[in-house]
């Protein structure tokens, strides 16, 4: 592959804290010295990857908004069919008068498609914000949920959206095996699963090798604050063929600087430039 | 019933090993709930052995029926999430099962019944014994699912149901909740008497943290905090003890940063159960600040 396409990366893990957002931010601070890179946070819950960018300065920020629906009462017949079409139960109607669940809404549209009256339509919910900003040559984008808001799926597929075409897009992802994450990965040429050395760590790191593994072609494993339980992880990990790209260690230096948003890893371009060889080799 | 969740907001901060701790020193008095269905871990330091296991199904996946589908597309058009796609080759259609969420708007346009819908199944929940003589409950959902709110609420019910057979009335509920602020964290706190908020003392645990404060205060939650990894910078500590004060949220308690807890939990062993001393202590202290707190 020439550097001239587009190479989408994607750092997660099953477990929070793992250092998803420790290695992205770097890798990306790295690669951006010399390409054109995009830094984008999709842990829209709580993003943090921003924070470590002390110099950067905001180019842009946009209130993102769903359709929900609500009904007309002149126009409705109150024949119910909305209530009973609505596979998520986010209707209620009694006699004369209704009631949205829009928590349980998934904006489907199937109640303003099906009513016979036309009397349903659409009103904006504010679910969220996207943020841009500008650090050095880094572009970093970012999403915002609003609290409250249970619409994180839809807030990370508009963070997804770029404007401008990079060299790397790197993506931070939120943490779990689930719909966010697998969100955050649907479309990346290649994954790295940041992994902590712990029983815990070890455990979702096999739950997210499940998921990569039926979802993506190219990924492979980064190992961070490095330490005794290391051996549990690689012997799992050659025992299946997988890889280990790299190793970060473990040191209350790193966390203090991490406890203050510093950047820490920059000692580590050796390594940043292994994970990006290691990727390229791979692609 | 007392039901007490712990949340963080981050992940990493310390919930489970803290809720796990928490669960040993009530003891007998008390289940554990672990809500994190994307990842629950607590069961790997707590199981004996598993009572009960079921699927747990949610909601629908259409599919279209081959044999009556023309390929006239109205389907494709309808659905506001981009599952259903025609081949360019063949013309067939097919619906991705990934993106589809369920709704059936599809089956209302198709004009020749070639569109049919399967019961969703999204993971499963086990209720179990622990090595302490309690009982846990916790659930797993499949990998790229979206109903972890729904299976929240259920492990919840669970507990409930559970607790009522087997605990006196006046024992607790704890609950391990998932990271993030959305759908699994807003399900796994809802209602409980008590939100002990674990604020990691780093920059990104006290951004986190103050997120779920607000979704805390929009579900009219009475909030304690914990202050994790404490000592790493002292002018964020200052800064957290200012909120926490500004906030009107009581300290119960300040765990200052200290590699060992790795290491504990790599013997896998509770935090509570440690050799040192000074750990030990300042957890149980913690932990009868909390209840102190509560019972009062």
């Amino acid at each position: 592959m020439t550097n001239s396409k587009k190479i989408k990366v994607a750092f997660s893990s099953g477990k929070g804290g793992t250092g998803k957002t420790s290695v992205a931010t770097h890798f990306a601070q790295y690669l951006s010295l010399n390409e054109k890179t995009a830094l984008i946070d999709l842990d829209v819950e709580e993003p943090n990857s921003a924070i470590f960018f002390k110099n950067r300065v905001s180019i842009k920020t946009e209130i993102v908004t769903r359709d929900t629906p609500t009904i007309n009462s002149e126009k409705c017949s109150f024949c119910k069919l909305c209530v009973q079409k609505c596979n998520f139960n986010a209707i209620a109607m009694y006699k004369e008068s209704f009631k949205f669940f829009y928590e349980l809404c998934k904006s489907c549209n199937r109640c303003k498609n099906i009513c016979p009256n036309d009397a349903i339509y659409q009103l904006k919910e504010d679910i969220g914000e996207i943020r841009e900003y500008q650090s050095g040559d880094l572009f970093i984008k970012d999403g915002l949920l609003k609290e409250g808001s249970v619409q994180t799926k839809l807030l990370i597929q508009a963070v997804k959206k770029l404007s401008n075409s990079y060299t790397w897009e790197i993506f931070d992802s939120p943490p779990g095996t689930t719909c966010p994450m697998v969100e955050s990965i649907s479309d990346v040429d290649f994954v790295v699963l940041v992994a902590e050395p712990t029983p815990f760590g070890f455990h979702d790191l096999k739950l997210a090798i499940e998921v990569v593994e039926k979802t993506v072609k190219n990924w492979g494993i980064v190992i961070n604050k490095s330490g005794s339980y290391d051996n549990i992880i690689e012997s799992y990990v050659s025992k299946n063929g997988y890889k280990v790209i790299e190793k970060f260690p473990f040191s209350e230096n790193f966390a203090k600087k991490y406890a203050q948003g510093e950047f820490f890893y920059s000692q580590f371009d050796d390594k940043m430039e292994r994970i990006k060889n290691y990727i390229l080799e791979v692609l | 019933m007392i039901q007490i969740a712990f949340a963080s907001g981050k992940g990493g901060a310390g919930k489970t090993s803290i809720s796990l701790s928490f669960h040993k020193y009530i003891g007998e008095k008390s289940i554990l709930i672990d809500t994190d269905v994307d990842a629950a871990d607590a069961f790997l330091l707590l199981e004996s052995q598993n009572l009960e296991s079921k699927p747990f199904v949610s909601g629908w996946k259409y599919r279209i029926l081959e044999k009556n589908c023309v390929s006239c597309g109205k389907c494709i058009s309808i659905c506001s999430f981009g599952a259903i796609k025609r081949d360019k080759n063949s013309q067939n259609i097919t619906i991705n099962p990934l993106f589809c969420e369920g709704c059936g708007a599809c089956e209302d346009v198709c004009p020749f019944d070639a569109i049919t819908k399967k019961e969703n199944y999204c993971g499963d929940y086990f209720i179990s014994s622990t090595k302490i003589n309690t009982t846990m409950v916790y659930a797993r959902l499949t990998p790229g699912e979206d109903n972890s709110g729904k299976l929240v609420h259920l492990v919840r019910k669970k507990g409930i149901e559970i607790f009522k057979k087997l605990i006196q009335p006046n024992g607790y509920i704890i609950i391990d909740s998932p990271p993030g602020i959305g759908c699994p964290l807003m399900a796994a706190i809802s209602g409980v008497n008590y939100l002990v908020l674990i604020i990691e003392a780093t920059e990104s645990g006290f951004h986190d943290a103050k997120r779920v404060v607000e979704v805390a205060k929009q579900l009219k939650l009475p909030t304690l905090s914990i202050i994790n990894k404490s000592g790493l910078s002292e002018s964020l500590d200052s800064e957290i003890l200012l909120f926490l004060k500004e906030f009107n949220i009581p300290l119960v308690g300040v765990i200052p940063f200290n590699g060992e807890f790795n290491n504990i939990l790599n013997k896998e062993m509770f935090w509570i159960d440690s050799e040192n001393s000074e750990i030990r202590n300042n957890l149980i202290s913690i932990f009868s600040n909390i209840v102190n707190y509560i019972e009062k």
